[in-house]
């Protein structure tokens, strides 16, 4: 690890380093002493601009949080120093190291309801924290205080980008982090990640590569075979993908994990814990029949023996001290029983290993988490508007077409409503589906063949409404004939009216062998897809689909209705997204 | 004496290739005298470094007048691992940190202003503790010089105190502080030098960091403090080196360890 200041240095007027602590989630940490002698831990950042609203977090106090003392600028305005409390043990990161097996029950618990103390605090005062790992959380004197809080807020107002966040931290993250829009359920999340660590000693998503690890925090389901029975509830319920099924709030996490007994870990001091959790705890202590203090039965194995006699230093026992207990005892509880739900992947597109995020990932990331009276009131208004659209283009139609048919004004009005009725409904139908398929880029043979299926129905009702205007098809029928494979009894010819067989196996066709769906979704790379539009013609020209050749317009300008319909993003959007989709895993 | 010689063997003889290069390494350093090794004409210097005030400072520390030769005690800053108090000499005092003590080890607890004395003698470098105030070891009352043996915990009124002599072949000891009494200047741990203190990622290294296979050895040559590393390091602006003496201010830097010298005001 390398550090730009060494012993001696004063580049924060009034403080001299002594050494570097260590690299943190935006700058190097140092260990300097004021000319007074006060010591402190010093963080660089790059300069920012002092926002006096979000340096609200320097006034948050709790036992269980480092303390923040000020926040200083250099002369030069080039760097800022973040002056916090000198932490004198290890972090979190440090006893896990030489515990690679993870804690006893007892520390482990400690240690959870120490940092959710903590957090709890922050939340309170309305700050995620954003980051938390075992790297963040400290140890001193038996004191444990989560650092680091407030800074990811503070720095994202200046250049955040040019800070390589330290490998690893994607490890701890929410799977919605990416998506850049969220709340204290991450800091839920990193808390069950860190829960399963204290336990086990390693992460329940692992890997080679950044890129695997946020796969599996996607899509898999943590393995919780190895942890602790009494545990499992709680880790499933905060490791939830969706965050909308983890807790949302930190107490009724805590109050799903059992205390550990204090007395068995003299050298951890008891955290403050949250006045809502011990009036939750008495509550459901005072209506429990079984009796408050209750001797939680502990492996022997995970005792410790106290004081060891030869014991290598910098052991996870060597933390010993005698702190008088600040709180009364706190009654143990078992945990309550939870009757555990299926895990199900919110995430209906499983982002392949190795692949690189597209933009449109990103995009259909944004539009599951949509609820469904948001949707219903998008789909609506598609709607409205495809009835101007399907106006506008029957007008059309009417207007450069129809006139000059030869038709009296009866059979053009009724020639009207029939196209703009069929213009109308193809593209409600289109809508409609398309909006159930928004969020799912696969399963197009499936697709396929539902299109079939509504088109066929379609076709059909579109025969019934000009039988019912009484139109003679045979009118608009051009009598040459395109495409002489095709079966005589297909076609129009003179004299004969057609059957509903041909309306609705021509209009299936066209419905399936067309990507609409495409169209009425917002993941489109352009709201206007002129080309399709004359695709979707051709094919209908192709088939045919008669009357010939009424209905290839007729289906070039449906396409277009759809896309007028249905907005697509923007294109600062879709930038937004592919800078997401390449740096997903580090907005925070 | 009112104490039993009491051979402490709670290590294995060395059996693995990491230990085994330690021990031949350690063997160098105490045994085998190399004089004139380190000297200025070894030293090569490099460019001289362009507009950084802090390279220059280096730069400048090269010229030996302004550096000062390490004497009786030091702190020794590690980055990403800890500060030390190194003491030297064969007899160190432990006593409260008041101003104007001249304490070795100055304590701020409630403890005497001189209350225990800590002296390294014989071949095999016994520590032996004589108490001058109310002490405890292993929670037993001493009255009389005693030998400490390794893992010993000692409880200096409310300070305490674990002993340890980490490394089978080196007769350096460590002194971690326990509990919320520290000392003044803020160290880590106390390491009390004889001939040489290991700087390495083995737990049996007198400061064990954590991180890829590195080792630094710290021995006296003569009146000199010197350090030998198994990787060039730059040291104190002189790149590429393996050997060198260290004054107060020195600094050795490598790819994956530094620290720094500093006077004990």
């Amino acid at each position: 690890m390398k550090f730009t200041y060494s012993t001696g240095d004063t580049p924060l007027d009034g403080y001299t380093i002594k050494r570097g602590l260590g690299r943190g989630g935006f700058g190097e940490v140092y260990f300097a002493v004021s000319h007074v002698g006060k010591e402190v831990a010093l963080k660089k950042v790059d300069f920012m601009e002092a926002d006096r609203g979000d340096n609200l977090i320097l006034n948050i106090h709790h036992p269980n949080l480092v303390l923040l003392y000020d926040i200083k600028h250099t002369e030069n305005h080039e760097e800022s120093w973040i002056i916090m409390e000198y932490m004198s043990g290890n972090s979190l990161r440090d006893v896990l190291t030489r515990n690679p097996e993870g804690l006893s029950i007892e520390r482990a618990a400690a240690w959870f309801f120490a940092i959710a103390s903590g957090v709890h605090r922050l939340h309170e005062n309305g700050c995620v924290h954003r980051d938390l790992k075992p790297g963040n959380v400290f140890y001193s004197e038996g004191r444990i205080a989560v650092g680091d809080y407030g800074l990811s807020k503070l720095i994202s107002h200046s250049q955040r980008n040019n800070h390589t966040r330290s490998i690893g931290t994607c490890r701890y993250m929410a799977p919605e982090i990416g998506k850049g829009n969220y709340g204290r359920q991450i800091d839920i999340y990193a808390l069950g990640i860190m829960l399963y660590e204290l336990l086990i000693g390693d992460i329940p998503f692992d890997g080679e590569s950044d890129a695997e690890i946020l796969t599996k925090h996607l899509t898999q389901r943590p393995d919780l075979s190895k942890v602790p029975s009494a545990y499992r509830p709680a880790i499933a319920k905060a490791l939830e993908k969706d965050p909308n099924r983890r807790y949302q709030s930190v107490v009724e996490m805590m109050l799903n994990v059992p205390q550990p007994n204090y007395e068995l870990i003299p050298e951890l001091q008891r955290p403050q814990l949250p006045s809502e959790y011990l009036a939750a705890l008495d509550q459901i202590n005072a209506s429990d029949d079984r009796p408050t203090l209750e001797a939680k039965p502990v492996d022997p194995q995970n005792v410790v023996a106290p004081p060891p006699t030869v014991n290598p230093p910098q052991s996870e026992s060597t933390i010993t001290g005698t702190n008088i207990p600040t709180q009364q005892n706190v009654p143990v509880r078992q945990p309550q029983v939870q009757t555990k739900s299926p895990v199900v992947n919110p995430y209906p597109v499983p982002i392949s290993q190795g692949k690189p995020m597209t933009w449109q990932d990103m995009a259909i990331r944004e539009l599951t988490l949509k609820d469904k009276s948001q949707r219903i009131s998008e789909l609506t208004s598609s709607m409205i508007r495809s009835v101007v659209g399907a106006a506008a283009s029957t007008t059309l139609i009417f207007g450069i077409y129809l006139n000059n048919q030869g038709l009296s004004s009866v059979e053009s009005t009724q020639w009207f409503i029939w196209l703009m009725s069929i213009i109308m409904l193809s593209s409600w139908t289109v809508l409609v589906v398309g909006k159930f398929w928004e969020t799912s880029r696969d399963e197009i043979g499936t697709k396929r063949l539902v299109m079939f299926g509504v088109g066929a129905g379609l076709g059909a009702l579109y025969l019934g409404i000009g039988n019912f205007l009484k139109l003679d098809f045979n009118d608009l029928h051009s009598s040459n004939s395109y495409w002489p494979w095709i079966l005589e009894h297909w076609r129009f010819s003179t004299g004969e009216s057609p059957s509903y067989v041909h309306f609705a196996v021509f209009t299936g066709l066209l419905f399936s062998m067309c990507r609409w769906w495409n169209h009425a979704t917002p993941v489109r790379n352009s709201r206007y897809d002129i080309m399709s539009a004359f695709l979707f013609a051709m094919v209908a020209w192709f088939l045919p689909v008669a009357p010939q050749p009424l209905m290839p317009g007729v289906t070039a300008l449906t396409a277009l209705v759809i896309q007028f319909a249905s907005p697509s993003y923007t294109t600062a959007q879709r930038k937004e997204f592919e800078t997401q989709a390449s740096t997903w895993w580090q907005h925070g | 004496m009112g104490f039993t010689q009491q051979a402490w063997a709670p290590f294995p003889a060395p059996t693995s290739k990491a230990d085994k290069l330690i021990v031949s390494q350690v063997m160098n350093t105490i045994w085998k005298k190399r004089p004139g090794v380190v000297s200025n004409s070894t030293r090569v210097l490099a460019a001289p470094p362009r507009n950084s005030s802090v390279n220059n400072r280096h730069f400048f520390r090269t010229n030996r007048k302004i550096m000062k030769s390490v004497s009786d005690r030091f702190l020794m800053w590690i980055d990403a691992v800890g500060g030390y108090l190194v003491c030297l000499k064969d007899q160190v005092i432990l006593g409260q940190a008041r101003p104007g003590s001249n304490t070795d080890i100055p304590l701020v607890a409630d403890v005497a202003g001189k209350h225990a004395k800590i002296t390294r003698q014989g071949d095999e470098g016994d520590y032996v503790l004589e108490p001058l105030a109310d002490v405890k070891i292993q929670n037993a009352v001493i009255t009389s010089p005693t030998l400490l043996h390794h893992g010993d915990l000692i409880v200096l009124g409310s300070a305490q105190l674990q002993f340890t002599k980490p490394h089978p072949l080196s007769t350096s000891a460590r002194l971690d502080l326990i509990g919320s009494s520290r000392t003044n200047p803020f160290a880590d741990a106390i390491l009390l030098m004889s001939e040489t203190l290991i700087i390495g990622n083995n737990m049996t290294n007198h400061v064990v960091y954590h991180g890829e296979d590195h080792q630094i050895v710290l021995f006296r040559q003569e009146d000199k403090l010197c350090c030998r590393s198994d990787q060039p390091v730059n040291l104190d602006g002189v790149i590429e080196q393996s050997e060198g003496e260290l004054y107060y201010g020195s600094q050795v830097k490598s790819d994956r360890m530094s620290f720094s010298l500093e006077e004990v005001q």
